[in-house]
C-alpha cells in the first residue's frame, strides 16, 4: 500500500493524539506499560487507516476505536490480567482512602471484570460509556448508531452483570454458611 | 462503593457536564467553534473535567518523555509493516489483528458459505411451528471435504441448507425464499470442532432448539465439513424470515447459557431475529459462530 503520511505527519499526530490514546488505554488496562505499548501500536495502525484525503473519520476517532479494540484484545487475551490488576489496585499509593476518584476506580476495576459477559460490540460502548464517562449521545455519533440501539445495548451489559453479581453474591453466602456450620460442629464436639 | 448505584449513570460525569468525548476532542484539538468555546469554558469553571484535561495532558506528557517520537518512529515502521492490509482494518472498525481473527470466521462464513446452514426447523415439535419430521432424507453431499485435519481456524465454520422443493434437492443460499410445507436438511463444516448447537428464531420471535433437541449440553459431533445433520425438517408457517444458528465447540456448552446470548442479541435488535446475522458470542463462550436464514412466502400458507 502507498504510504499516506510522512514522517513529519506522522510526528505531528504522535504529539498531539499521545495524551488520548495514553489515558485511555491507562484507564482501560490500568496499567502503565500496557498502556505504553497500546499507545505505540496504536500509532502504528492509524498510520495504517488513516487518509487524509478520505477521512470519514477524524483521528481521535479512530484512535479512540482503536485503543478500545488492542484494550479489549489484551484484557480477553489475559487470563491472569484481573489478578493482575488487583494487585496493582493494592500498590497503588493511595488505594482505599476514598474520593476523589476512588469509587471510580473500584467502579471501573469491576466493570472490567463484568466485560467477557457480553459480546465484544457490546464491551466497547461499555468502555465508551462507563470508562470513557461518554454520553449516549456521543457513543451513538462515535459509532455510527442511534441513541436507542446505544441504550438497549448498554442495557443488556446490564442485566447481564446484575444477574451474574447476584449468582456470585448467592454463591458466596452459601460458602460462608457453609464454612459456619462447619465451623459450628467442629466447637460443638 | 455500593452495589446498587455501579449501574446507576457513568462514571465521575456530574449532571451539566460535557461527555468524555468532548473533553477528548477539545483537548486533542478536534472541537471547533462555539462547541469548543462552551466545553473550555465549563472546564475552566468545573473541578472533574478540569481534572479530565489535566489527566489527558499529563499522559501526553508521560508518553512523549518514555516514548519519544523520534525512538517510536523505527518501530512505528516495523509495526505497519506486520499489519493486516488496511482495507480489511477499514472495515473492521479500525481494528486489530486478534480482533480480524475474531471477525473473520463470521466473514467466512457470510462470504464463502454457499448455503446457509439452518439446522434449525429440526426439533420443530417446539412452539407454534408445525414441524413434521419425516422419513430421513439425505442430502447429496459428501463428508469431510476440504478442512485440513489439526487446523484450528475458529472462524471457519458454516451451516449449509439443502431444501427438497418438487422433488428436487437444491442447495439453498442465505436468505433463500421458501413455503411452509418446504423441506430442508442440514449440513455443517466444523473445522476441528466437535461440539454443536442448532437454534432458531422465528418471525414471531419465538427462539427454538434444534440440536440436540433434548439435554442440557451441546450435541457431540465429527468434526469434518459439509456433515450431514441427521432428519429433515418441514417449515412451519410462522411468517417472515427464519434464522438458524449454529454454534461450535471445543467442549460442550450449556444450552441454556447460548439461550441467553441469543435472547440479548435479539433484544438489542429491536425482536429482529436478522439481528443474529451478525452474532458475537460473549468470548467466554469460546465458540464459533455460523448463522443463515431463509425467508418464507406467506402466500404459501393459503393454497
Amino acid at each position: 500500500m502507498a504510504r499516506q503520511w510522512t514522517r513529519q505527519r506522522a510526528e505531528e499526530l504522535y504529539e498531539r493524539y499521545a495524551g488520548l490514546v495514553r489515558y485511555r488505554a491507562m484507564r482501560i488496562l490500568d496499567d502503565e506499560e500496557d498502556a505504553r505499548e497500546i499507545t505505540q501500536e496504536a500509532f502504528a495502525r492509524l498510520l495504517r487507516t488513516y487518509d487524509p484525503e478520505d477521512a470519514a473519520e477524524t483521528p481521535a476517532a479512530l484512535l479512540i476505536k482503536i485503543t478500545t479494540n488492542l484494550s479489549l484484545n489484551l484484557i480477553r487475551n489475559a487470563s491472569s490480567r484481573r489478578e493482575k490488576l488487583r494487585q496493582h489496585r493494592d500498590a497503588r499509593p493511595g488505594a482505599g482512602d476514598g474520593p476523589p476518584g476512588h469509587d471510580s476506580i473500584e467502579r471501573t476495576e469491576l466493570i472490567r471484570s463484568l466485560l467477557e459477559r457480553v459480546s465484544p460490540d457490546i464491551q466497547r460502548l461499555v468502555v465508551n460509556y462507563y470508562i470513557d464517562d461518554m454520553t449516549k449521545e456521543e457513543i451513538a455519533r462515535l459509532h455510527s448508531l442511534s441513541v436507542p440501539t446505544v441504550r438497549k445495548r448498554l442495557d443488556v451489559f446490564v442485566r447481564r452483570s446484575r444477574s451474574s453479581l447476584t449468582r456470585e453474591m448467592v454463591q458466596a453466602l452459601l460458602v460462608c454458611l457453609a464454612v459456619a456450620m462447619i465451623l459450628s460442629n467442629a466447637a460443638g464436639r | 462503593m455500593k452495589l446498587e448505584t455501579l449501574f446507576d449513570g457513568n462514571g465521575q460525569r456530574h449532571p451539566g457536564c460535557p461527555g468524555g468525548l468532548s473533553l477528548m476532542l477539545l483537548h486533542s484539538g478536534e472541537l471547533d467553534g462555539v462547541e469548543r468555546q462552551a466545553v473550555a469554558a465549563h472546564a475552566r469553571q468545573c473541578e472533574h473535567c478540569q481534572a479530565v484535561l489535566d489527566g489527558l495532558e499529563a499522559a501526553r506528557a508521560r508518553q512523549l518523555e518514555e516514548a519519544p517520537f523520534d525512538e517510536v518512529f523505527p518501530t512505528l515502521e516495523e509495526r505497519l509493516e506486520a499489519l493486516p492490509e488496511r482495507g480489511a482494518e477499514i472495515a473492521s472498525g479500525g481494528t486489530t489483528r486478534e480482533w480480524l481473527g475474531y471477525q473473520w470466521g463470521r466473514l467466512t462464513v457470510a462470504l464463502a458459505r454457499p448455503a446457509l446452514g439452518y439446522t434449525a426447523l429440526a426439533a420443530v415439535a417446539a412452539a407454534a411451528v408445525v414441524l413434521a419430521v419425516v422419513q430421513p432424507w439425505r442430502a447429496p453431499v459428501e463428508p469431510d471435504e476440504g478442512v485440513a485435519p489439526g487446523t484450528r481456524i475458529k472462524g471457519a465454520v458454516a451451516l449449509d441448507l439443502y431444501a427438497l422443493q418438487g422433488g428436487d434437492v437444491v442447495e439453498a443460499e442465505p436468505g433463500v425464499v421458501l413455503r411452509p410445507g418446504d423441506r430442508i436438511q442440514f449440513t455443517y463444516t466444523s473445522g476441528p470442532l466437535d461440539h454443536l448447537i442448532v437454534l432458531g428464531v422465528d418471525g414471531r420471535g419465538t427462539l427454538s432448539r434444534y440440536y440436540p433437541d433434548h439435554g442440557a449440553g451441546s450435541l457431540a459431533v465429527t468434526p469434518g465439513a459439509r456433515m450431514v445433520l441427521e432428519d429433515s425438517l418441514v417449515l412451519d408457517d410462522a411468517p417472515g424470515p427464519e434464522v438458524f444458528v449454529a454454534i461450535f465447540s471445543d467442549d460442550p456448552l450449556q444450552v441454556a447459557e447460548v439461550e441467553v446470548a441469543i435472547q440479548d442479541a435479539l433484544a438489542a435488535g429491536e425482536g429482529d431475529p436478522r439481528a443474529l446475522l451478525d452474532l458475537q458470542l460473549p468470548p467466554a463462550l469460546d465458540a464459533a459462530v455460523a448463522v443463515t436464514w431463509v425467508e418464507k412466502e406467506l402466500e404459501a400458507i393459503e393454497e
